[in-house]
């Protein structure tokens, strides 16, 4: 008897996600359908499995100083060179994957929360709330992003904590934007007009029907923000404003490499194509997400 | 006696909604500064009464403010001025708890079902959504009212785990009946329940109309344009135009004896399903003028055959025809 | 009578995620001239389909597969692209439901009736024929005031003002055939009747045939002559009006007859059961087998063929065989 509740239950689950399972095959058929999302996916697959197994890929200690082996162009020893300390350079661009990796996630986390909310309240309150709100964005967006990034982390100190909190001040308006406008139109649709005329109060109406349908869009922004946010963390770096050395991270590393480049051109270039190849494939799989996702393909 | 009730005194016991005076005003925004210096009139002046276990229908063309008044009624959206009173209660006079607690008598289905239902939640939790808001009721018994009312509109069991999408238009709207009855409501608003339903389909939707409004007791307004599935529907009937209501009465007085020249054009214009008809040729004139800038005096006026100057100057008056009858015509006597 | 139009077996198809719809499977029936044919059916029974189809502007992922499209002796699915815009510019018209989408925002509605006219008659645009052309038409739509209507953008006109532009562009030409998808169905009710009306006075005065695409029982039996009757891809039934509603033939005509109210409908409404079928998979032969009272063996096999039963009178069920 209770086996079969249990089955029974089991089979209730496996039916209420069919749906789900069947828009997800849809999802995966889209995928396989455009090429340059899946070199995007498997590009951003790849650094997130090296940014995981750092400790095991990488041969040398990322900070550890070795005069001896200072300014070597690369060898087999050394695959990427040495930089002007003896630091293999290989092994700090593996684990500056890391540094790039942990700015991702907290700047998205950070941003897309703070944005979405403010945006959700916004949109669905209107009014003076709306203003109020909005206009404090527009003062941050009135500001080149870079700048106000560079400014928040001079005036907070230079630190990785800092410049993650920098880019997070500047990012959410993006997310607070989105959301309003998607609030805006999910207030006005007629399922939320049905939840009030059930007599929902506003918090229920927010948090249980507004809010979960503004998520997918920011995500979507999100994805394709990261490129933009690796950017932005490397030109911090670049600029002495990000994570301090002997961090490796990847900005701060192509400054550092600056002076030589005439001769020694391996110390920034190597860390400038780990750059330019990450953003590049979260732009190709941000890009392609959104075309997923996109309504008028799906059918 | 405080002055929400005494209002209450003059209800007659028979009575359900009654809506007195009732004013709806939309600003219209414009100039830099977007003040708001004129109003679109959606509902002006408007007043009648629905009978318990009665249907009203409301009829009007586009932009004559019926949608609004049933949107009001529920105090979806708030009254500019006048009275509506649900169940003895004067809904424009108490407190947001008490309103809550009304809700649970009024409930409205919406014209377009694929806009109505949230396309990210399951059925069951469409369906069980106002028993979570009202009751303290475990998920158990939330699952086994929302499986006994789904069958009541004709779903099954298994139809609790899906999502809106996967359904017809005729069974979305099923659901959306659903969730509006499983409060046991007394009053329900169907805002063109079947407008955006194929013919086969609308006919089984009014047909489980009429067998839910038996089967529950309940009283409906029903708002539409179509005059056939009124006269199928109603037990009276109000004509509007242009936020104001021109004619009121049984639906055997609307349909055999209009009083109304707009009655009389708009019952002319719906094209019947039937070529043996037989029926008054009026070609309707002009287009319905912006509500913005209604008409002076009687609002039909620029389209009317029978004006005269009164028409053009005075506003004419919902007058007595017949018993439960009511007309608003200078010239309804001579017409 | 003789034909003007004659479609023949027209299978169209849409390429979907889900699998091959298909949206038209075999569709046959014919446009007599000076006809005033109304097509109808419920959602998805193809009958906007069918209209794009004959037009040729079925796009991809949609395919027309089979059939023909005889117009006064050419096979229309034969044509050159080049030779099917001069068919569209001067002898099949077309209006939709929404006229505002099908015109262009940004130019004034003289100057797009007079583009019309110049392209079919070859015409230099601001030669003073066709200006006197488009003063002509909008009066006979019935839009007063020409000389100021002509410097009007397409955002100034109300929907029944725009409808009358639609119908003054598409009857300029003096077209064979035309083909309205749907005219009334954004409108209000009181605007619907005139200009149904409006579309059957032009019509009628200047000889030419048309063809209304509804879903509504009632625009066909108050304005149409002959009208056909689709379901999920098929013609279930083409005949004249009033034989259609006194006896219909087909178990589909007769149920959608008897659901739609009509005033002074007593008791309940009739209703058919079971949902209109998914074009992926549709039911096997008759595709209406699976909600057809009267079905028999041989309905869930073989698809059945369009015959004529009384002169005029075509039905295509088993029923009748």
């Amino acid at each position: 008897m209770k086996q079969d509740t249990l089955s029974m239950k089991w089979k209730n689950f496996i039916e209420s996600r069919k749906p789900l399972i069947d828009d997800w095959k849809h999802t995966a058929y889209l995928w396989r359908k455009s090429k340059l999302t899946m070199i995007g996916s498997f590009v951003v697959l790849f650094f997130i499995i090296i940014a995981i197994f750092a400790p095991y890929i990488a041969p040398y200690d990322p900070i550890a100083q070795d005069l001896s082996q200072r300014l070597q162009p690369p060898s087999s020893k050394h695959l990427f060179g040495t930089d002007q300390f003896g630091r293999d350079i290989f092994s700090r661009v593996i684990y500056g994957s890391r540094i790039a990796i942990w700015i991702i996630i907290l700047v998205s986390i950070i941003s897309g929360g703070i944005g979405t909310l403010i945006g959700v309240f916004a949109g669905y309150f209107g009014g003076i709330v709306d203003e109020v709100l909005m206009r404090i964005t527009d003062m941050f967006l009135a500001f080149p992003s870079l700048v106000l990034a560079m400014a928040f982390a001079a005036a907070m100190g230079p630190s990785l904590t800092n410049t993650i909190i920098a880019i997070s001040l500047v990012y959410w308006t993006v997310y607070a934007r989105l959301a309003r406008a998607e609030a805006l139109r999910i207030k006005n649709t007629e399922y939320i007009e049905a939840e009030r005329a059930m007599g929902a109060s506003n918090f229920r109406i927010i948090f249980l029907h507004v809010l979960p349908m503004c998520i997918s869009p920011v995500l979507v922004q999100l994805t394709l923000r990261m490129g933009t946010i690796i950017l932005t963390a490397a030109g911090l770096g670049f600029l002495g404003l990000g994570a301090q050395p002997p961090t490796p991270e990847w900005g701060a590393m192509v400054s550092d490499g600056r002076n030589y480049l005439v001769d020694q051109w391996w110390i920034s270039t190597f860390p400038g194509i780990a750059i330019a190849i990450v953003v590049l494939g979260f732009n190709l799989l941000g890009d392609g997400i959104r075309d997923m996702l996109d309504p008028r393909l799906r059918r | 006696m405080i002055d929400g009730e005494v209002s209450e005194l003059a209800v007659n016991n028979d009575v359900l909604v009654k809506i007195n005076s009732l004013k709806k005003y939309f600003p219209v925004r414009s100039g830099i500064f977007l003040r708001a210096k004129k109003y679109v009139r959606a509902v002006d002046n408007v007043s009648f009464t629905i009978k318990k276990n009665e249907t009203l229908a409301l009829v009007g063309e586009s932009g004559c403010g019926k949608t609004t008044i049933g949107r009001t009624i529920l105090h979806l959206l708030e009254p500019t001025d006048g009275e509506v009173i649900f169940d003895n209660k004067n809904l424009t006079k108490i407190s947001k708890d008490e309103l809550k607690e009304l809700r649970k008598g009024m409930q409205i289905v919406f014209q377009n079902p694929y806009t109505s239902l949230h396309p990210r939640k399951l059925v069951k939790d469409i369906v069980g959504e106002p028993l979570k808001i009202h009751t303290d009721f475990s998920s158990v018994e939330i699952l086994r009212r929302v499986k006994e009312t789904l069958e009541n509109v004709g779903l099954r069991e298994e139809h609790m785990y899906r999502y809106p999408h996967e359904f017809s238009g005729g069974q979305r709207q099923r659901i959306a009946v659903a969730r509006a009855i499983i409060l046991r409501p007394k009053f329900i608003v169907l805002d063109e329940p079947t407008s955006a339903l194929d013919v086969s389909v609308q006919a089984r939707i009014l047909n489980l109309l009429n067998k839910l409004k038996e089967e529950l007791s309940l009283t409906y307004l029903f708002i539409t344009h179509d005059l056939a599935v009124v006269d199928y529907m109603a037990d009276r009937v109000a004509v509007m135009y242009l936020g104001k209501v021109v004619e009121i009465g049984k639906k055997d007085d609307i349909f055999k004896r209009p009083a109304h020249p707009y009655t009389r054009v708009l019952e002319a214009a719906i094209p019947i399903p039937d070529p043996f008809f037989k029926k008054e040729r009026i070609l309707p004139k002009g287009e319905v003028p912006n509500p913005v800038n209604p008409p002076k005096g009687c609002r039909f006026h620029t389209r009317c055959d029978y004006a005269v100057d009164k028409c053009k100057e005075l506003e004419p008056q919902l007058e007595k025809v017949d018993d439960e009858h009511y007309v608003a015509c200078h010239r309804w006597k001579e017409i | 009578m003789e034909k003007l139009l004659s479609v023949r077996n027209l299978r169209t198809i849409f390429h979907t995620y889900r699998g091959v719809v298909k949206a038209l499977n075999g569709v046959s029936f014919d446009v007599y001239k000076k006809d005033f044919l109304g097509v109808v059916g419920e959602t998805g029974c193809g009958k906007s389909v069918t209209s794009l189809s004959i037009m040729r502007l079925i796009e991809d992922p949609g395919e027309i597969v089979d059939g023909s499209v005889v117009f006064e002796g050419r096979d229309l699915l034969k044509l050159s692209e080049e030779e099917m815009q001069k068919v569209r510019a001067k002898e099949i018209s077309m209006i939709f439901q929404e006229p505002k989408m099908a015109l262009n925002p940004v130019l004034k509605v003289g100057y797009q009736i007079a583009e019309a006219v110049s392209t079919a008659e070859d015409l230099p645009i601001k030669s003073k024929e066709v200006q006197e052309k488009v003063y002509e038409i909008l009066k006979a739509v019935g839009l007063p005031d020409p000389e100021s209507m002509v410097e009007k953008y397409p955002h100034e006109l109300s929907g029944g003002m725009a409808q009358r532009i639609m119908i003054a562009m598409g009857l300029v030409t003096k077209p064979k055939l035309l083909i309205a998808d749907e005219p009334t169905s954004a409108l209000d009710v009181t605007i619907q009747a005139q200009i149904l009306h409006l579309i059957k006075e032009l019509v009628s005065e200047m000889g030419t045939s048309a063809m209304i695409i509804t879903h509504n029982l009632g625009v066909v039996a108050e304005y149409c002559e002959r009208v056909v009757i689709m379901y999920a891809g098929n013609v279930a039934e083409i005949g004249n009006v009033k034989t259609i509603f006194k006896e219909p033939l087909h178990p589909y005509t007769k149920g959608l007859i008897k659901a739609v109210p009509v005033i002074g409908t007593k008791g309940k409404l009739q209703t058919i059961r079971g949902i209109v079928p998914d074009l992926v998979n549709p039911p096997s032969g008759c595709r209406f087998h699976p909600r057809c009272d009267h079905a028999l063996d041989i309905c869930s096999k073989e698809l059945p063929p369009i015959k004529e039963v009384e002169p005029g009178h075509f039905v295509a069920c088993h029923l009748y065989d």
